[in-house]
């Protein structure tokens, strides 16, 4: 047996495998990615331009914020457009905002610039979702929409409370304590309505609609909990994907379609998890605490998360699928997160910042 | 007439009595502000509104479903119940704690007692400030029920009161009956004002139960029992008494149709309270 000549045999066959191996397999490395400060507004100082508009003409969006008793409206360029605070509820969006009492018996919406836009004459919770106006009636258990001048589009009551709720342009998802999920569309008519079932106790935790309306998400059930998918085609709806999660949480859980409707994120009692709705896959990001929101993806690749657990919130960089690229800390009472492609705006109690993303290009 | 309308009575009183109670009071001290049913911002009730509730107590054993929280963000929605915890017991009952003062008692808890506390009334949700909101879903019926019907009887002898009872023609003519001794044969919607009182307090409730009775027979019930829902709108007991037709008139109650045929019709309502105790008022009607 020649054992020298085997062995300069095999040497070489891995050298040269190596090699191969080497051009073969080689992926290009992607550019590095960093995070660059940009502006940080201190919001117990006075407006930046008091004697001008306090919405230029020229801002077609401005992005709303609410920090606990805060709440207003900057532009892009760190310009603080307004600036308030209220003791009572707060309902903000990039095109109205109302405060209202606890028990509230008729709200004014305001236009971004602080003009009456309108009044809802009936009693309870008026919340602003872009330009759609829903009432949450006494009770916990009825929900009415308002056409843009305060008129009633449709009112939804039902025999258990409301325990998820979500709207896009479409319609407006809610989810019940008994379990039903139900898809009411812009214009009224329900797209459908059931019980996804499936664990040992039904109650439905978060619920989302795509911007199209074509796509609906929940997470489900006690004893057993499961994220589904629904497809909803005309008056028809098919559960196109389910995954039985592991652990029970038994609160309100954060879901949430990116605004494409490509990815789906959910919490979960073991993280985000993140469902890919072209190609029917989901993967989890193991991110403790409780899920605040999610930003958009900028270049399908990287999303930001944040989160809060105990006094601190921690906002988190995650790589498609489940790279964890950086995460920080910091405390606060109250934060938000915007992200607008690859613009990041944080708030934190009475500031905010934005955070640029480079190296994506 | 009179034994058939014993009769009629005692059945009705009977069925009324509310079942083997399953819960527990969820406060110490009860002060009623809203009952089942009961005329609200336009709505019906759907439980109980509990003033100067203080310590808010699980009602049974259970397991927690879900605790939602006053929204403070833009993430969320503005529930009127504000924090709340929602326990599942057995035979798919749910009960409801609404207007905590926060969850943070049962943040860790996956199952309570009874007799548990879960929390404090407070002002997180669409109510008066210290006052607690109190439900009970039947999980597997789709269907609120009256929480009175479950919880311990409570010991009050206050009649329920009925005033101002009219009679609307198809035309829209409105006859105060009481006032009036004669009136056309035909079909009249009858409404009237149904409350109750259990204290000093003053606080106007709902009655448990409103009939109607024709000549003898019973016509028309409305029973504050349960509340089911059609197509995303809510009615009690029967699609006839959904709110907005229930308390249509801002004054008083719908009871629903009844049809007087020419001759004398004795034309009885009679209120009960939860407690069993009773009104009856007889109209003597001389029809043409």
């Amino acid at each position: 047996m020649n054992i020298k000549g085997n062995l300069k045999y095999t040497i070489t066959s891995s050298i040269v495998f190596l090699l191969i191996y080497m051009f073969v397999a080689a992926i290009p490395i992607g550019p590095d990615l960093y995070f660059e400060p940009g502006w940080t507004r201190d919001l117990t100082q006075p407006l930046d331009s008091p004697d001008t508009p306090l919405v230029s003409s020229d801002l077609s969006r401005p992005e709303a914020f609410i920090l606990g008793s805060r709440f207003g409206y900057f532009a892009p360029d760190g310009r603080i457009l307004r600036n308030e605070t209220s003791n009572m509820r707060i309902s903000v969006s990039p095109w109205a905002w109302a405060v209202y009492p606890q028990d509230a018996r008729g709200t004014g919406i305001n236009f971004t610039d602080g003009s009456p836009k309108m009044t809802i004459s009936e009693s309870g919770y008026v919340h602003l979702d872009d330009d759609r106006v829903f009432l949450f009636l006494p009770g916990g258990n009825g929900i009415r929409q308002y056409d843009r001048s305060g008129v009633p589009m449709w009112t939804r009551e039902h025999t258990a409370p409301i325990t998820a709720f979500n709207s896009s342009p479409a319609g407006a998802v809610i989810g019940y304590a008994d379990g039903n999920l139900s898809f009411i569309r812009t214009d009224g008519t329900e797209a459908f309505s059931f019980y996804p079932g499936g664990s040992n106790s039904q109650v439905i935790l978060g619920a989302s609609v795509s911007e199209d309306g074509t796509l609906v998400a929940c997470v489900s059930g006690l004893e057993r909990q499961r994220f589904l998918l629904v497809k909803v085609t005309g008056n028809q709806h098919k559960i196109l994907h389910h995954t039985w999660l592991e652990g029970d949480l038994d609160r309100q859980v954060y879901v949430n379609f990116e605004q494409k409707g490509r990815y789906v994120f959910f919490e979960t009692s073991r993280g985000l998890g993140v469902m890919d709705c072209k190609r029917l896959t989901d993967w989890l990001v193991k991110i403790p605490g409780r899920i605040v929101t999610t930003g958009e993806c900028p270049g399908d690749s990287i999303f930001l998360v944040l989160s809060k657990e105990g006094d601190e919130y921690a906002l988190s960089a995650v790589e498609r699928p489940n790279h964890l690229v950086a995460s920080t800390r910091f405390a606060a009472r109250d934060a938000f997160l915007l992200q607008r492609g690859t613009s990041i705006y944080l708030g934190a109690d009475s500031s905010i910042s934005r955070i640029n993303i480079r190296g994506l290009e | 007439m009179n034994h058939r309308r014993l009769v009629v009575s005692l059945l009705l009183t009977l069925s009324l009595l509310p079942m083997a109670h399953g819960l527990e009071w969820p406060v110490a001290e009860i002060h009623l502000q809203r009952l089942f049913g009961q005329r609200s911002e336009g709505r019906m009730e759907q439980g109980l509104v509990l003033g100067k509730a203080g310590v808010v107590r699980a009602a049974d054993n259970g397991k927690i479903l879900i605790t939602l929280e006053q929204n403070g963000n833009m993430n969320g929605f503005p529930g009127t119940l504000g924090n709340a915890v929602i326990v599942k017991h057995d035979d798919d009952l749910l009960t409801v704690y609404g207007n905590l003062d926060s969850i943070e008692r049962v943040d860790e808890q996956s199952h309570v007692d009874s007799g548990n506390i879960l929390g404090n009334a407070g002002t997180s949700g669409w109510t008066d400030e210290g006052s607690f909101i109190f439900q009970v879903i039947d999980q597997a019926k789709k269907t609120v029920l009256n929480p009175l019907l479950l919880l311990p009887l409570l010991n009050e002898k206050r009649d329920p009161s009925i005033r101002n009872v009219v009679a609307v023609s198809p035309s829209g003519q409105t006859y105060a009956l009481g006032s009036v001794r004669s009136i056309r044969q035909g079909k009249y919607k009858l409404y009237a004002d149904v409350a109750d009182t259990v204290d000093k307090s003053g606080h106007e409730l709902s009655p448990f139960r409103v009939t109607v009775i024709l000549n003898g027979g019973e016509y028309r019930s409305v029973p504050f029992e349960l509340i089911k829902a059609d197509r995303g709108n809510l009615y009690l007991g029967s699609p006839e008494y959904r709110a907005n037709i229930l308390y249509g008139d801002p004054e008083r109650m719908y009871l629903g149709e009844v049809i007087l045929t020419r001759g004398k019709n004795d034309l009885v309502i009679i209120a009960y309270d939860t407690a069993g105790n009773e009104k009856s008022t007889l109209f003597g009607l001389q029809t043409e």
